[in-house]
């Protein structure tokens, strides 16, 4: 006979007992590859959505400003043989004419013939012109079909800065009327685009060229889509953008040589610093419009004044020396020493201009001759360069034309726009200097308009224009790699889940070894040494655990269909409505079945170890093992002790800390609690002999049972509880400054921006804002970058998150929000204006809500976080204060002046915050939609956009709390089976019960006594220690517990359990009882 | 066939730790010499501690004083190891429950001893059982499972899977405790024929005087103590 035989053998015999191991095994088995799986997929499925977002797509050159012409992708395409594409994409508000369906987030993709080439699927929309193709998404949404007509509104382009000084942004909305010819899935790239996005993009596909030409902007594209890798693209980038990529035009020079300026009037600044570097370095000049021209009493009205290093201007004027010419000095009646003052406007914020003044003192008095009678020193501003009277200008901003006199209408017919002062360029770029650029023209020596070309092509790189080069194949990656892990997040919840069915496996396991210790002794007796019985019994185990754990991979295979159906349906709050399919890789499947395999054996070891103990008698479990409960008393208490203290010294909060406590904590307490029930369990003590101590005294007979049962009631219900009280309640108060909506009625975002200041009365008897109905209404303005998604919304780990930019003063005076943490030395009264602090590292403060911070950036407060500015320099970000839970999830909020600094081409107001005193909520909100129609407002009531994000942690919860309800039902089973072989293990004692005279009614009571009390002990232990465990979570501002919620569950928990409980014990008295008398 | 003792007990107590924090001693000068093919009998009141003293014995439990010789050799000091191998090759246990696998046959039963890692399984010992079995009455039930044997049946099997590795001590714990009077009577010829044909040393624990007085000598436990029976 072999040993095999032997385990066949048991195997066999056993195989009830062995077949409920095989069971508990395999529910740990399913929930440990089943959250592994869960995890696989939803990592797969983000990978697979980058691919279908990108296609081929390996990087991009991202242009805000200064765009390139189209034709960069095919110059690309023919230097690297890579495909690449040029795309002009534009936010825009699309409408269906004659109805009232429109959307105001579309994304407005202009495509051409390229666009294919770097499709997922080799197929990609096509537009012709007059055309549009849109995404399905876009479609439903809309409910629109081929052969609709459909509006597209977009921001209109001139390629200047909407808020350049002195340019007008008159006409910015520019419609295309147009016709749906098709629609586009995923498998036509229907969800182009760059942002590491799980949602599906609002995309409208129309034909490029004709959007380009529409917007103002003909052959240029804000896009350009690469098949390579950065590292190859980089460098052929620089050698291949040219003059006309940074839309200077070059103009032949009355006097020889070239000049160089921007239809933006200023020269990005990039470019004036890169052609400085230039070996023969070309003149530099500056020309601005001076309000006024003072000296004393005179004054000269709008005059154009040029800095400039040029040769025919005094070498040493400095800062201060001025040189005007012989009209202006008889204007002025000036002489040289005399001082003179000039007025001009700079740009504050929101459009508004400022008037500035300098001082100078004339230096020299010159001719209106040669260079200094040269015209073309004045930019080509918009609105002036081509008028003909000066009362005809159009700038764009106030201008008295009453100031002007006959004289002045003389000097622009005559000179136009020549300048009448001169000055340093150091000295005019420190003055007029802005974001866009500090330079007006730059003049080339060379005679030779090749050599000019070659100059300005060589200062022209992604960097001097302005543009950024992105990986964003990499990124796309990074982020979904990064991305939420739902493995671990689904192991984490299902912690407690897998504690539950490991007791379990161990309370099934000492049941069926109960029934085998005379066995144990009896191989010892024959000469099986104790780690020989015990090998044997782990090989016999071994044969149970491992059918159990494969039996666990198809649960797990079953659960992971199941979790990513859910999660895609009745769990889709959780995950955006992220697409999410199942998928089944080896390696979580092996790893679950190794790992179930693993912790079911070490869980069985343990009443294995204990049953074959030393001494044979104590293996019998004849002498009941009588620890030092003084000491156990004294472990449990330490531990809840160490329990209660963590909890204690967590600060209140939702970050990790808390989530650390709670499983940390709630860990401690339930195993402190538990050992503290047992060894006051084991010292029934002198108490006097009653029914009651009697049922008590029946629990202390086998302990390990009676523990692994309570220790499995009190994790489901701790699971149960912590859940409860976690949950968001629906109510709370939105009206409130310092809650999570900031006192704000409204969240609003536009496709195109808004550039006035819609609080001042002129602006908002423009917009129609000053009618009765809204004008109480107030506006909080948020410059956009728009970016990753950064809220719990998106799954992906955001790389480029949204940033806004807001006026500190505006929040602050509101006391807007309520801060969760603030970095040391933030004044805790206003902690909005930390934004505009200086840092001493010059990092850029930023304030992000707490959440953001902690999950989707990794970062803590006073940490670091990269951004690129928009000519592709990293910004150092440092977050100076966190948000409670607030309506500004999901971006991060910067400083204006930082954030025009940083994107000086992103103009106007995307984001509106808006406070609304009167009462009705539904009136007003339909008058902004219908207000800023064109701009494409979605405006979202505060409240609702707050338990959209409310509701993805709910959701969290509901997960927990599916999952608490399993581990309750592994708990009830462990009780229903400990039940039943305590019935059976005492019918004898029951039959003596009644043999010496006690009623049937007074057995049944004691034996529900008896379970129940364990089964309530349970509760207890696991209700204190969830409550316990979650108060950092709670003690948080805002929220607000479900605990009626939670009282109710437990009561039906506590009914449901007791009902069966005595059931249960009722079946007692229909067995048979003198059969068990005469048995033993 | 006697002269060299097999078994020595000298001055051996054991003591258990009582919960309450005391120690209650249950053997407190234990001597005993059994010589090889001797038969003894050990009676005493229940609790008195026959089966303590059998454990000690049999090297399933060890002493907290006094010591213990095995033809000659002490037992203290082995490992866990050579005990067991000990509990293997030299001595037999019978319990005064079977202690039957309930899954294996009565001849696999009776192999278990053999199926001890390391030990040389050989056909001999299969053949050996199925002679033994057959010398005990039980040739035709080689196959059948405990369920279905008697309770005399049972004891035959657990006396045959004692005697499998030719052990020089047999030791049994009230044998007959659990049979009706004519399977005792059976059973405790049984034991003295295999003593008498094997040369097998008898150490019986037993509450049955007829038993006793079958062995050729007879102790008493009491107070700790072994102590010769009086005879009256
Ligand atoms: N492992 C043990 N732990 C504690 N007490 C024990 C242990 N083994 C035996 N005892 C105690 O020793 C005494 C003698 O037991 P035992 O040898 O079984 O008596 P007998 O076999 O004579 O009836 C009893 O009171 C018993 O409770
Ligand atoms: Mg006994």
């Amino acid at each position: 006979m072999k040993r095999s035989l032997l385990i066949r053998r048991s195997l066999r015999h056993y195989r009830r007992s062995h077949l409920a191991v095989l069971l508990a095994t395999a529910v740990a088995g399913t929930v440990l590859t089943g959250a592994l799986l869960v995890g696989g997929s939803v990592r797969r499925s983000l990978d697979q959505l980058v691919f279908l977002r990108l296609g081929q797509t390996r990087s991009a050159l991202v242009a805000t400003d200064l765009l390139p012409r189209a034709d960069l992708a095919t110059r690309l395409h023919h230097r690297l043989g890579a495909p690449a594409a040029a795309v002009l994409a534009m936010p825009g508000v699309l409408t269906v004419p004659g109805s009232d369906r429109r959307a105001g987030q579309v994304q407005v993709c202009g495509v051409d013939g390229d666009f294919p080439a770097l499709s997922p699927f080799g197929q990609a929309p096509q537009p012709a012109q007059g055309t549009a193709i849109l995404a399905t998404a876009l479609a439903h949404h809309l409910a629109a079909k081929v052969g609709d007509e459909i509006v597209l509104r977009l921001e209109r382009q001139s390629g200047m800065p909407k808020d350049t000084p002195l340019a007008q942004v008159k006409n910015a909305i520019v419609s295309l009327r147009l016709t749906v010819t098709a629609l586009a899935d995923d498998r036509e790239w229907s969800r182009f685009g760059l942002q590491s996005n799980h949602t599906a993009p609002m995309n409208a596909f129309v034909n490029r060229e004709e959007l380009a030409t529409a917007l103002g902007i003909p052959e240029r594209a804000n896009l350009i889509l690469m098949g390579s890798e950065l590292r190859d693209v980089a460098h052929e980038l620089s050698s291949l953008l040219n003059a006309a990529d940074a839309s200077l035009d070059l103009r032949e020079l009355p006097g020889g040589g070239w000049e160089a300026r921007s239809p933006r009037v200023f020269l990005a600044s990039g470019l004036g610093k890169e052609l400085s570097r230039r070996p023969r370095q070309p003149t530099g000049i500056l020309t601005y419009l001076a309000n006024r021209i003072e000296k004393g009493d005179h004054s000269t009205p709008y005059s154009f004044v040029t800095g400039t290093d040029a040769a025919w201007l005094p070498r040493d004027l400095g800062d201060d020396g001025i040189v005007i010419n012989q009209w202006l000095a008889d204007d002025l009646k000036a002489s040289v020493g005399d001082p003179i003052r000039l007025h001009y406007y700079v740009l504050g914020a929101q459009r508004s201009l400022q008037e500035a003044e300098a001082d100078f003192t004339v230096r020299q008095i010159v001719p209106l001759t040669g260079p200094y009678a040269d015209s073309s020193l004045m930019p080509d501003f918009p609105g002036i360069a081509g008028a003909a009277d000066c009362t005809d200008w159009d700038a764009g901003v106030d201008l008295d034309f009453g100031l002007v006199r006959p004289k002045d209408e003389a000097y622009w017919d005559t000179y136009h726009g020549t300048p009448k002062a001169f000055i340093s360029l150091a000295r005019a770029q420190q003055l007029w200097g802005n974001r866009f650029g500090d330079l007006t023209a730059v003049r080339f020596r060379e005679r030779d308009r090749a050599q000019v070309e070659e100059a300005l092509a060589a200062a022209v790189n992604p960097f001097s224009l302005g543009c950024t080069v992105l990986p964003v194949w990499e990124d796309g990656l990074t982020a979904s790699r990064k991305s939420v892990d739902f493995g671990g997040l689904f192991l984490s919840l299902s912690f407690f889940l897998i504690a539950a069915a490991l007791l379990l496996i161990a309370l099934l396991y000492s049941l069926g070894l109960d029934q085998r210790r005379e066995q144990l002794v009896t191989l010892r007796a024959v000469g099986w040494t104790v780690g020989q019985v015990r090998r044997l019994l782990l090989r016999e185990a071994f044969w149970v655990a491992l059918p159990g754990a494969l039996l666990g991979t198809l649960g797990g295979l079953a659960y992971n269909a199941l979790v990513i159906r859910a999660l895609t349906t009745v769990w889709s709050g959780s995950v955006g409505r992220a697409p999410l399919a199942a998928h089944v890789s080896w390696l979580p499947v092996l790893i679950g079945i190794l790992s179930s395999l693993v912790v079911a054996l070490l869980s069985l070891y343990v009443p294995l170890r204990r049953a074959t103990r030393n001494a044979p008698r104590e293996a019998l479990g004849l002498a009941a093992k009588r620890g030092h409960s003084r000491t156990r008393l004294l472990l449990g208490a330490l531990l809840v002790g160490c329990g209660l203290a963590l909890v204690l010294l967590t600060p209140a909060g939702r970050g990790k800390d808390a989530a650390a406590t709670f499983f940390g904590a709630g860990s401690l307490l339930l195993v402190g609690g538990l050992i503290v029930d047992a060894a006051r369990r084991r010292n029934p003590a002198a108490k006097a002999l009653t029914a009651a101590t009697l049922a008590q005294r029946g629990a202390s007979r086998s302990p390990a049972r009676s523990l692994a049962v309570e220790a499995i009631l009190a994790a489901a219900v701790f699971l149960t509880v912590a859940v409860g009280a976690n949950r968001h309640g629906s109510q709370f108060q939105a009206e409130a400054r310092n809650s999570g909506t900031g006192g704000f009625a409204f969240y609003g975002e536009t496709a195109v921006p808004v550039f006035e200041d819609l609080n001042q009365a002129e602006v908002r008897a423009r917009w129609g804002l000053d009618d009765p109905e809204l004008a109480r209404v107030r506006f909080v303005p948020f410059s956009l970058l728009p970016g990753d998604e950064a809220s719990c919304l998106n799954l992906n780990q955001p790389q480029r998150p949204r940033l806004l930019g807001v006026d500190p003063t505006t929040l602050d005076s509101r006391h807007a929000f309520r801060f969760a943490k603030l970095m040391p030395g933030v004044d805790p009264e206003h902690p909005w204006l930390a934004l505009d602090q200086e840092l001493p590292d010059h990092c850029i403060p930023a304030i992000a809500d707490d959440t953001v911070m902690t999950w989707a950036l990794h970062r803590g407060i006073g940490e670091r976080f990269t951004v690129l500015a928009e000519d592709g320099h990293p910004l150092r970000l440092r977050f100076v204060a966190s948000l409670a839970n607030s309506v500004l999830q999901g971006s991060l909020v910067i400083g204006r002046r930082d954030f025009q600094t940083a994107y000086p081409s992103v103009s106007g107001s995307r984001v509106l915050l808006v406070d609304n005193p009167t009462s009705d909520q539904q009136a007003v909100g339909d008058r902004l939609r219908a207000v800023f129609r064109n701009q494409g407002l979605e405006l979202t009531p505060c409240a609702e956009r707050l338990a959209q994000f409310a509701m993805v942690e709910n959701t969290y919860l509901a997960i927990f709390l599916a999952l608490g309800g399993l581990a309750l039902l592994l708990g009830g089973v462990g009780l229903g089976l400990v039940l039943v072989r305590n019935l059976l293990d005492r019918r004898a004692e029951f039959a003596l019960f009644r043999a010496v005279g006690f009623q049937s009614s007074a057995i049944v009571r004691m034996l529900f006594v008896e379970h129940a009390w364990l089964f309530l002990r349970g509760l207890m232990i696991g209700t204190l220690a969830g409550l316990a465990a979650v108060m950092p979570a709670l003690a948080t501002p805002g929220s607000d517990p479900a605990l009626g919620q939670l009282v109710a569950v437990l009561v039906a928990v506590v009914a449901n359990g007791l009902l069966w409980i005595w059931v249960a014990s009722r079946r007692v008295l229909r067995t048979p009882l003198v059969p068990a008398l005469r048995d033993e | 066939m006697t002269s060299s003792p097999l078994l020595e007990l000298d001055h051996v107590g054991r003591r258990f730790p009582l919960p309450s924090g005391g120690e209650l001693e249950v053997l407190r000068d234990a001597g005993l010499r059994l010589m090889t093919g001797e038969t003894v009998a050990v009676i005493g009141p229940s609790g008195s501690g026959k089966s303590t003293l059998l454990n000690l014995a049999g090297a399933l439990d060890l002493p907290t004083s006094g010591e213990i010789r095995f033809a000659g050799e002490p037992l203290a000091g082995r490992s866990e190891k050579e005990l067991a191998r000990f509990r293997n090759h030299e001595v037999g246990f019978i319990f005064q429950l079977h202690h039957l696998l309930p899954q294996c046959t009565a001849l696999e039963n009776v192999l278990v001893p053999t199926l001890v890692p390391g030990s040389s399984d050989s056909g001999s010992a299969r053949q050996r059982a199925i002679d033994l079995l057959q010398r005990v009455g039980l040739g035709e039930r080689l196959d059948a499972f405990p369920a279905v044997l008697s309770g005399g049946e049972r004891q035959r099997v657990a006396v045959v899977r004692a005697l499998i590795n030719r052990p020089r001590l047999l030791l049994a714990d009230e044998p007959t405790g659990a049979l009706d009077a004519t399977a005792a009577a059976a059973l405790g010829d049984l034991l003295l024929e295999l003593n008498r044909e094997l040369g097998t040393a008898l150490l019986v624990v037993t509450h049955s005087r007829e038993l006793a007085a079958r062995m050729r000598r007879s102790l008493t436990l009491r107070d700790g103590e072994l102590r010769p029976t009086d005879r009256r």
